[in-house]
């Protein structure tokens, strides 16, 4: 376990990378929640618009949902892959 | 059900429940402390923990409940599916780590860590009860009416024998065989989904567009864009489903079971890839229902819409996809509530009698001891209370659930890991102003009022009161820490900053 002395030059590079890995977490979290949020206020406020046939049967309101959902699953593996790589950093300055 | 689909019900039930009966049997013999009761000796790997997570959350409500609102009002249901999937990624991005990295059996192992103050888990403990006990009590009403339905038992003997099933699982083979069950079903209902997708689509020439024209051939093409419910309800009921989904006391267990934050970061990635696909094809298999079958059969089943997808099984399969199906339908509700009735056993024994009573100091043995006892006795509720609500809208209950998780558990969790300023006494005051606000506005709002009382107006025209009362909570909790004395909280904010994440190892 990281000590909480400044002086460890080991803590303090933990220190850091647990900084970093919370900003992106919280980063990640404002970007899905602006996309979610902006979809769910479409559909509340222009039904009409996400109603319009879009080839075939597809409609803007069906591809857009299908589009947040992958759009948060990119978010989450960007994130993971962030970490673990931070992890792996953190492990090699320790 | 037709006579052969009970037959066969009852063919693909034996064989499920022997199969769990042997991994309870193996699963037992490795549970021997409250370390591997709680948390399976935090060995579960990351593939084993993303499918057991992905199968608590694609539980009944999810699967029969989306499929159902799919085949019934056609759009309504991708709105939920996002907004259910879009809480996995927070989870992970907010929680996962932090709460593994700081935590032994439950959440409020770290809010206790950060407030300095056992006396907190007293009231966490409080609201996880309240949550999980409701829940559990509509999870096995649920799973009462589908056994009736498919075995023709009494309602009564139906929910007795969920109830005995899950004590046997639970208590002799702890979170081990809670997650091995949890498994078996999520694997199951992946199959089914396949194999039910696949009957649609080839009939429909393999075009999911025709589908999708079939369907509002039948019910108009309103069913392909928003409409049918008020915007303000759609709202609420999104950032309820959202929040409440991020902080449900059984999933938050789940991250204590895998070794280190790391492997609870990646199974919470493959959680969260399993239920995007999932609940894009429940929705998608909706459509499907709506288009062979019609939502008037399927409304003709089920008021709710949960019937639609026994009804596809029938229609394509006859007896023997139906009897897979109806399996199925059990594994799920009851793979769902052992987990539930485990995550009410932690708060009861590791939160409220180890961390309050016994203030953290008591060995190993007593906390297995009192977790079995819990096991028991909150089992024994959840029956009695299940037997005692049938012919109630359950969903009321399922509300509460998300309600009183979204307006305690969350904001005091983010409030722990992510704000200096957080003190005991603010703590104490948001979780309690989040759990009275949440049951009050949910009695004077429709659900109690109309559903379940049967008057025709509610005193507050609110269905989702997450969206007032979580918001309250975050005010609440700010207002008091800013009045209150901070103690240990902020130097340990310094520490759970250091700790999380990262680089730490425990």
């Amino acid at each position: 376990m990281a000590s909480n002395d400044d002086s460890n030059p080991h803590a303090s590079a933990s220190l850091e990378a647990a900084r970093r890995q919370r900003r992106i977490g919280w980063t990640m979290t404002l970007i899905l929640g602006v996309i979610y949020f902006t979809y769910l206020f479409s559909v509340v406020l222009a039904p009409e618009a996400m109603s319009i046939p879009i080839g075939g049967n597809l409609t803007p309101g069906l591809l857009l949902g299908v589009g947040v959902i992958f759009a948060a699953l990119i978010l989450a593996t960007f994130y993971v892959v962030q970490a673990n790589r931070n992890d792996a950093d953190a492990a090699r300055r320790s | 059900m037709s006579g052969s689909g009970a037959q066969n019900a009852m063919i693909f039930f034996l064989i499920f429940v022997a199969l769990t009966l042997a991994i309870t049997w193996w699963a037992a013999r490795r549970t021997q402390s409250a370390n591997e009761f709680f948390a399976a000796g935090h060995r579960i790997t990351t593939t084993q923990n993303g499918l057991a997570l992905a199968g608590d959350f694609v539980a009944a409500s999810a699967f029969l409940g989306v499929t159902g609102i799919a085949a019934l009002s056609g759009f309504n249901a991708i709105v939920f599916a996002v907004a259910m999937t879009v809480a996995w990624p927070i989870m992970l991005f907010l929680f996962a780590e932090p709460l593994r990295a700081l935590g032994k059996y439950t959440f409020a192992d770290v809010i206790e860590y950060r407030l300095g103050n056992s006396r907190i888990k007293g009231w966490t403990a409080l609201v996880t009860i309240v949550s999980v006990f409701t829940i559990l009590t509509f999870q096995m009403a649920g799973a009462g009416a589908v056994i009736k339905l498919l075995f023709g038992f009494s309602y009564s003997l139906s929910v007795a024998l969920i109830g005995a099933f899950m004590l046997v699982y639970v208590l002799f083979g702890g979170m081990i065989a809670t997650t091995w069950v949890q498994i078996i079903k999520m694997v199951l209902l992946l199959v089914i989904t396949f194999l039910l997708l696949g009957l649609v689509l080839s009939n429909f020439g393999w075009s999911p567009s025709a589908v999708l024209g079939a369907a509002a051939e039948r019910s108009g093409a309103k069913v392909l864009g928003p409409g049918g419910m008020p915007p303000l309800e759609l709202f609420a009921l999104g950032f309820a489903s959202t929040i409440g989904v991020t902080s449900l006391p059984q999933v938050l267990l789940r991250f204590y079971t895998v070794p280190d934050p790391g492997v609870a970061r990646r199974s919470l990635l493959l959680a969260s890839i399993i239920i995007g696909c999932s609940v894009i094809m429940f929705v998608f298999l909706g459509y499907g229902i709506m288009a062979v079958l019609g939502p008037d059969a399927v409304r003709a089943a089920d008021r709710g819409g949960n019937m639609a997808v026994p009804l596809l099984a029938d229609h394509y399969g006859g007896g023997l996809l139906l009897g897979f199906v109806g399996a199925v339908c059990f594994a799920t509700i009851l793979a769902a509530v052992c987990g539930i009735l485990l995550a009410g056993s932690a708060a009861l024994a590791h939160d409220f009698w180890i961390g309050v009573v016994r203030g953290g100091q008591a060995n190993d043995a007593e906390e297995f001891r009192v977790a079995k006892i819990a096991t028991v006795l909150l089992c024994l509720g959840g029956v009695l209370l299940a037997i005692l609500v049938e012919g109630q809208n359950i969903f009321v209950l399922s509300a509460i659930s998300a309600t009183i998780a979204a307006s305690t558990i969350f904001p005091a969790l983010i409030l722990s890991l992510y704000w200096r300023g957080l003190t005991y006494s603010g703590t104490v005051a948001g979780l309690l102003v989040g759990l009275g606000g949440g049951l009050v506005l949910l009695y004077l709002g429709p659900l109690v009022q109309i559903q379940m009382l049967g008057r025709t107006s509610a005193i507050v025209n609110l269905g989702a009161p997450a969206i007032i009362t979580c918001p309250l909570s975050f005010i609440v909790t700010w207002l008091v820490s800013l009045m209150t004395d901070p103690g240990v909280s902020p130097k340990r904010y310094e520490e759970i900053t250091e700790r999380t994440g990262a680089g730490w190892q425990s």
